[in-house]
């Protein structure tokens, strides 16, 4: 059975940093352990049945595509690792699955403390020749102990009763973009644009002689990127095959993949991010990639109305507050997470945010706090299960007991909500 | 000339659009298909999707339905990107069509809804209206039936109206080509599921979630609320989401003076007079 492997691409482009990309088995992932930011594409899958010869090729494609899509955006970002999952036919890639093999320690291949990985994958479905197209994205950073949620922490000064220990971590890791609609004209656009860019070519030219990368369930094809020049790389093989010249980005403007693909320059936006949050940048390759990431979110919010996507614009709203809160800038970082909020009605984590990160903006006083505390309250009732949630409030009614000038409530009651919040989860 | 057209048809059949407005009219309040019989999803809380009445083109209706189907169920990936959303199957209900005024849901059919553990039924209707030189411009009216809260109110237990309607593009929002698009909202499913869920939880006495998704229907419904929506369907929509807080009071209530509530449950932390303790 045809399966298709490794496309792996190395290189030593802007700074002294890594780039690589591969196409490996859906049951045996690994990340590039020497990249900071590790981008997995998984199978874009199709629903409804056993798919139709056109559209099982359709869904292996248009993951090429977009491995090769975000390989070429991300090369910006230095020290990348990108790679293509491959998926049996039927065969459901499991992102739970390969998430826990990539954060697993102590194996080869895995995700090494402080990198970052951004996992996007799919589904097709097909009507009456139309193909509609629904991409998901995720993203986590490795911790010395397992995965680190990315969000704010802060000890608020509380005059003279010690401090106030709060932190709010994004409310989601993960989104899921709206439906993408694209006819049979654009499908045999991607048919074409794939074949093309399975060719390895002698020089950076559509003319020049080809060879068909090959495709082995059994081999891998990993390779460095030697060289980059406009939508070519010059890939060499790290095991064995071919060596020369991809066409990695085949169409521009209103043929490209991302312009009906809009959320790739969202997914492109986050690879921007989670580099950023991986570190290792000098300040000047900081302020570059964090334009990188306003530019991608911009180019996806001009394609998609607040009305038809709420969940993206609020998860840009949320990526913006946090690169926002690293630079300091913790006003305007409090006014994206308030946005991001009221995006994310449904985000009992949203409206925590929001609330923890309007306090660090302004001042921890009886007024504040007790609105801290309605906030929370808030958030609590419609995320019970919450536990970071729960030790925040935990320590905020320390607080009011520590100083009950504060105190929206008497101590009696205030002992026992705190008690209600330290009993184990019924 | 603007045109109106059940949504199925009017989506995905452009014959339809030459149908005279007359006629269409004729056909959207006489020639309903009626209700056929939906099996839900099994052991799940189901959302049905419904066509409406009168369309006589069952192929177009269909391919409309399974589409909105794959655009709203999540299914595994819902898992995946941890959703707050409830999980709730979406089932196409083909050749199910009810009257756009909600009169075929007699109390025999509710209950059977309620039963089966539906949440919500959802049907409408789609106007097409031409633009020279353009692509037509659509408009929806969605009905959102609450099974829970109109299995209550035949029993003659005060709630709120358990039809709601909302229309789509609402004033200011861009136009949208596409139909399924255009109603295919989630957060507005999931501000109905949550109040429906929440409801029938509380009359379930499980009261834990029964608060978290009245707080949640709360939450999602002043955001609705907070979009340019017009007449009847705001203040049902207002109507609703006081219901929904209400409720969340009541389950609070009720929890407390339940013996068998757990001494450490955490709903013993809210106060009854603000039940999602801020978003009064």
């Amino acid at each position: 059975m045809l399966k298709l492997l490794v496309v792996l691409l190395l290189g030593l482009l802007l700074s002294p940093c890594l780039h690589a990309g591969a196409m490996r088995p859906c049951d045996e992932p690994q990340v590039f352990e020497g990249a900071a930011l590790n981008v997995m594409v998984l199978p874009y899958r199709f629903d409804g049945g056993r798919p139709p010869e056109d559209l099982q090729l359709a869904s292996r494609q248009i993951s090429a595509l977009v491995h090769l899509e975000l390989l070429m955006s991300a090369l910006k970002y230095g020290s990348i690792g990108v790679t293509d999952l491959l998926a049996q036919p039927g065969q459901v890639c499991d992102v739970d699955e390969v998430l826990w093999r990539l954060m697993r320690p102590g194996t080869a291949g895995r995700l090494r403390p402080g990198g970052a990985l951004v996992l996007v994958w799919g589904r097709l479905y097909e009507q009456q020749g139309q193909l509609h197209v629904q991409s998901y994205l995720r993203f986590v950073r490795q911790g010395t102990k397992g995965p680190l949620q990315e969000g704010v922490a802060l000890a608020l000064p509380a005059a003279g009763a010690g401090e106030l220990r709060l932190q709010a971590s994004l409310p989601a890791q993960a989104l899921a973009f709206a439906p993408r609609q694209i006819g049979r004209a654009e499908l045999a656009q991607v048919d074409q644009d794939f074949r093309r860019a399975m060719q390895v070519r002698e020089r950076p030219d559509e003319g020049a002689p080809g060879r068909s990368i090959a495709f082995d369930a059994s081999v891998s094809f990993p390779y460095w990127i030697a060289e980059a020049r406009g939508d070519w790389v010059r890939i060499e093989p790290m095991m064995g095959g071919p060596a020369g010249w991809v066409r990695a980005r085949q169409q521009a403007g209103e043929r490209s993949l991302a312009r009906w693909l809009p959320e790739l320059a969202f997914a492109d936006a986050v690879n921007g991010f989670m580099r950023l949050q991986a570190g290792g940048l000098q300040a000047a390759e900081k302020a570059a990639v964090a334009l990188a990431v306003e530019q991608g979110l911009q180019r996806y919010e001009a394609r998609l109305g607040a009305e038809l996507a709420p969940t993206a614009w609020g998860m840009a709203r949320l990526l913006r507050g946090q690169l926002a809160w690293q630079a300091g800038r913790r006003a305007e970082a409090a006014e994206h997470y308030a946005r991001a909020a009221a995006l994310l009605p449904a985000y009992g984590g949203a409206r925590q945010l929001a609330a923890v990160a309007r306090l660090a903006a302004t001042e921890l006083n009886a007024g504040s706090a007790a609105q801290l505390g309605a906030e929370l309250g808030a958030a609590l009732a419609m995320a019970p299960k919450d536990a970071e949630l729960r030790g925040n409030l935990q320590r905020l009614y320390q607080l009011y007991l520590r100083k009950p000038a504060w105190s929206p409530v008497d101590e009696a009651l205030a002992r026992e909500r705190l008690a209600l919040l330290q009993a184990p989860p019924s | 000339m603007k045109t109106t057209k059940f949504i199925h048809a009017g989506l995905l059949c452009r014959l339809c659009l030459l149908v005279p407005i007359g006629l269409m009219g004729l056909a959207t309040t006489s020639a309903r298909a009626g209700i056929v019989e939906c099996p839900a999803a099994a052991g799940q809380f189901s959302v049905f999707l419904s066509e409406p009445s009168g369309s006589g083109d069952a192929a177009a209706a269909r391919q409309f339905l399974q589409r909105l189907q794959f655009e709203l169920d999540q299914q595994r990936d819902g898992r995946w990107i941890s959703s707050p959303a409830t999980d709730v199957r979406f089932v196409a209900c083909f050749k199910r069509a009810p009257a756009l005024d909600g009169q075929d849901f007699n109390p025999t059919l509710v209950e059977g809804l309620n039963s089966q553990r539906v949440l919500l039924e959802i049907w409408g209707a789609v106007d097409s209206e031409p633009v020279a030189g353009a692509a037509p411009r659509l408009s929806a009216q969605m009905n959102y039936l609450l099974v829970p809260m109109r299995f209550a109110a035949d029993q003659h237990e005060p709630v709120a109206a358990p039809l709601q309607r909302l229309r789509y593009p609402e004033q200011g929002a861009a136009p949208v080509q596409d139909a399924v698009q255009l109603i295919a909202r989630p957060l507005d499913i999931d501000a109905f599921v949550a109040a429906a869920l929440g409801f029938k939880l509380l009359r379930e006495r499980s009261f834990e979630p029964a608060h978290a998704n009245l707080c949640r229907a709360v939450s999602l419904l002043q955001a609705i609320a907070q979009r340019p929506l017009a007449g009847r369907s705001k203040a049902d929509l207002l109507a609703l989401k006081q219901f929904a807080l209400d409720s969340a009071g009541r389950t609070l209530r009720e929890a407390l003076a339940d013996p068998s509530y757990a001494k450490t449950g955490l709903l013993r932390l809210h106060d009854a007079t603000k039940p999602c303790a801020g978003q009064e």
